[in-house]
């Protein structure tokens, strides 16, 4: 009971220790794909990852439980913790296609991959950095997630080159090309990081005072409002015509 | 008879007691900041009530006060079990329906009642009801540009100062301890205050024994345990409600927010006792939620606002009502 009453302080702490560890785990992994991918030895850096994301994780979600008052701001710390989970379950996904289809490759192909990979780390790292940044400076998280989405956005649109070029260079591709597989892959592990920005954004702007000066239900009414007026405008015009 | 009076008055003071700990909203900023769960918060509160009512009662064993009808015999035993009753019945009735209503209210519309029904004169000037208006007129608008003020005086504060997660969290964690300190200690002063009212026709009881010395000390003041008991006993079996309504159904409230509206509710109600302006903690406290709602720039529910004012506004009503219905009922059996 005494934690509650202080807000659970020292959960909280750990909670954030633990996030920031779990959100820097993609890039690792990315990175790890990369180097295994690109110098072609196996190594157990990958499995060491998996153990430390399981940990976290399973570590997280206790915390989050313990803690747990029902409050605003706990219910969006766990949304975000389920955006970097999404994001780590995609890198896995990434990673058995790739153990199964890597050899199928082209090589111009495979090329093209490995760049892909190592950009994705890197776009994975500033991820984690805007979820740094959002424990340390809410100006510097809105910047770090300007950066995330538009790398995002980058890497999303070599990945449509990537996944429509066959060994020809023909734009024509099946649904079962290893390429397209871990092209759809990789694509959704973008479109998490790029949800993660959009969760760090919805919390500065929703927690800062800075930013967050309109009442939440402003924006209902003034759609409301708006929807009215097309409404009248709608049913006045025919009276017009008439 | 005497002996059936006698118990009767034991059983409404108590009943009294019940009704005020069922209508206190003391910790429901608690409640609605997450702090403490509904049932920590009552369990807790009762405890605090029998604390405040055994320790902090100064003026042990005075009466109500009542200059609203002067030649109104409040010493009458009828007219003292109907007042009683009447009051009772308001504030648990409230409860049931979680709404937070002044005892004030409950009595002045108890000792109208009588009053316009025996024909006895109302004091309509400043030292009557005159003063009683103006309560009512004071303490929401009080509250409420208070509450309000200091909401925008926080949010400015915390604008230049809180700029990461990190400082949000424990800016909350701060507010969070200072608030339950402040609820606390108003729990304390209040139930010290309340029980008063509920215990005075037993107090008799208690005094004279002939013990002496600490004896006599603790002996005078089992009726405040009584009460305190009473006041804890009803705050654990409907208070919870009260707590819930305004807790989480007027407006959402974080951390500052209800710092805010418990340290204006009582910065209003110390000031106003210092310059004599009479005011009601009640009314003060919930227009301080609404004024730090507005504050903060949350939506308020305007549904559960519009259910306490229409409460607001019939207590006095159903109070006298009843009231004169349970004078004519004891006149008649007895």
């Amino acid at each position: 009971m005494a934690s509650r009453l202080f807000g659970y302080r020292g959960i909280q702490k750990q909670i954030e220790k633990k996030l920031l560890q779990f959100s820097y785990l993609p890039s690792k992994y990315f990175e790890a794909l990369y180097i295994e991918y690109s110098t072609k030895i196996p190594c157990h850096t990958l499995e060491i990852l998996e153990m430390e994301e399981k940990n976290v994780r399973n570590l997280l979600l206790k915390l989050m439980q313990d803690g747990q008052v029902d409050t605003k701001i706990e219910i969006e710390k766990f949304q975000l913790f389920q955006r970097i989970n999404e994001v780590l379950s995609k890198c896995k996904e990434v990673r058995l296609l790739l153990s199964e289809y890597a050899e199928q490759i082209v090589e111009e192909n495979y090329k093209r991959l490995l760049k892909l990979l190592k950009k994705i780390s890197e776009t994975a790292k500033i991820m984690h950095e805007d979820v740094d940044a959002l424990y340390d400076d809410y100006e510097l998280a809105m910047e770090k997630a300007a950066v995330l989405k538009e790398g995002c956005e980058k890497l999303l649109g070599e990945l449509y080159e990537f996944k429509f070029c066959d060994v020809e260079g023909k734009c024509e591709y099946s649904f079962e090309d290893p390429e397209v597989l871990i092209g759809n892959s990789l694509r959704d592990s973008l479109q998490e990081m790029s949800y993660v920005a959009e969760k760090v954004v919805h919390i500065v702007t929703t927690f800062s005072y800075k930013y967050n000066t309109k009442r939440p239900g402003e924006k209902k009414s003034e759609k409301k409002q708006k929807e009215k007026k097309a409404k009248k405008k709608v049913g006045k015009e025919p009276k017009k015509n008439a | 008879m005497v002996d059936v009076i006698l118990i009767v008055i034991v059983i409404v003071s108590l009943m009294l007691a019940f009704a005020i700990g069922a209508n206190d909203e003391t910790f429901s900023s608690v409640v609605g900041v997450k702090r403490l769960t509904v049932r920590t918060a009552v369990f807790l509160g009762a405890g605090i009530a029998i604390i405040g009512g055994f320790f902090l009662s100064k003026n042990v064993g005075e009466t109500l006060r009542n200059n609203i009808s002067p030649d109104l015999p409040m010493q009458d035993d009828p007219v003292l079990i109907s007042i009683y009753v009447a009051m009772s019945i308001s504030l648990i009735l409230a409860s049931v329906f979680g709404l937070p209503i002044s005892s004030t209210e409950a009595l002045v519309g108890a000792i109208l009642g009588i009053s316009f029904a025996q024909g006895y004169k109302v004091e309509w000037g400043w030292s009557g009801m005159g003063r009683v208006l103006t309560t009512w007129v004071i303490s929401p608008i009080l509250g409420f540009t208070i509450s309000f003020l200091l909401m925008k005086l926080v949010r400015y504060i915390l604008k230049n100062t809180v700029r990461s997660l990190r400082q949000h969290e424990t800016a909350n964690s701060v507010f969070g301890v200072f608030l339950l300190l402040m609820v606390v200690w108003t729990g304390l002063s209040r139930a010290g205050n309340d029980i008063n009212n509920a215990i005075a026709p037993i107090v008799p009881l208690f005094t004279a024994t002939g013990r002496v010395g600490a004896a006599d000390y603790w002996y005078s003041r089992i009726p405040l345990l009584i009460g305190g008991a009473g006041l804890g006993l009803g705050l654990i079996i409907i208070g919870w409600k009260v707590l819930k309504t305004l807790g989480n159904e007027v407006v959402e409230l974080t951390p500052e927010s209800a710092f805010v509206t418990e340290g204006s509710a009582a910065l209003v109600v110390f000031t106003a006792v210092i310059l004599g302006i009479p005011v009601s903690g009640t009314m003060v406290l919930v227009s301080s939620f609404l004024g730090a709602g507005m504050g903060m720039n949350k939506p308020i529910n305007f549904k559960t606002i519009r259910m306490v004012v229409l409460f607001v506004l019939l207590t006095p009503l159903i109070s006298g009502i009843i009231a004169v219905a349970c004078y004519h009922g004891i006149r008649w059996l007895f």
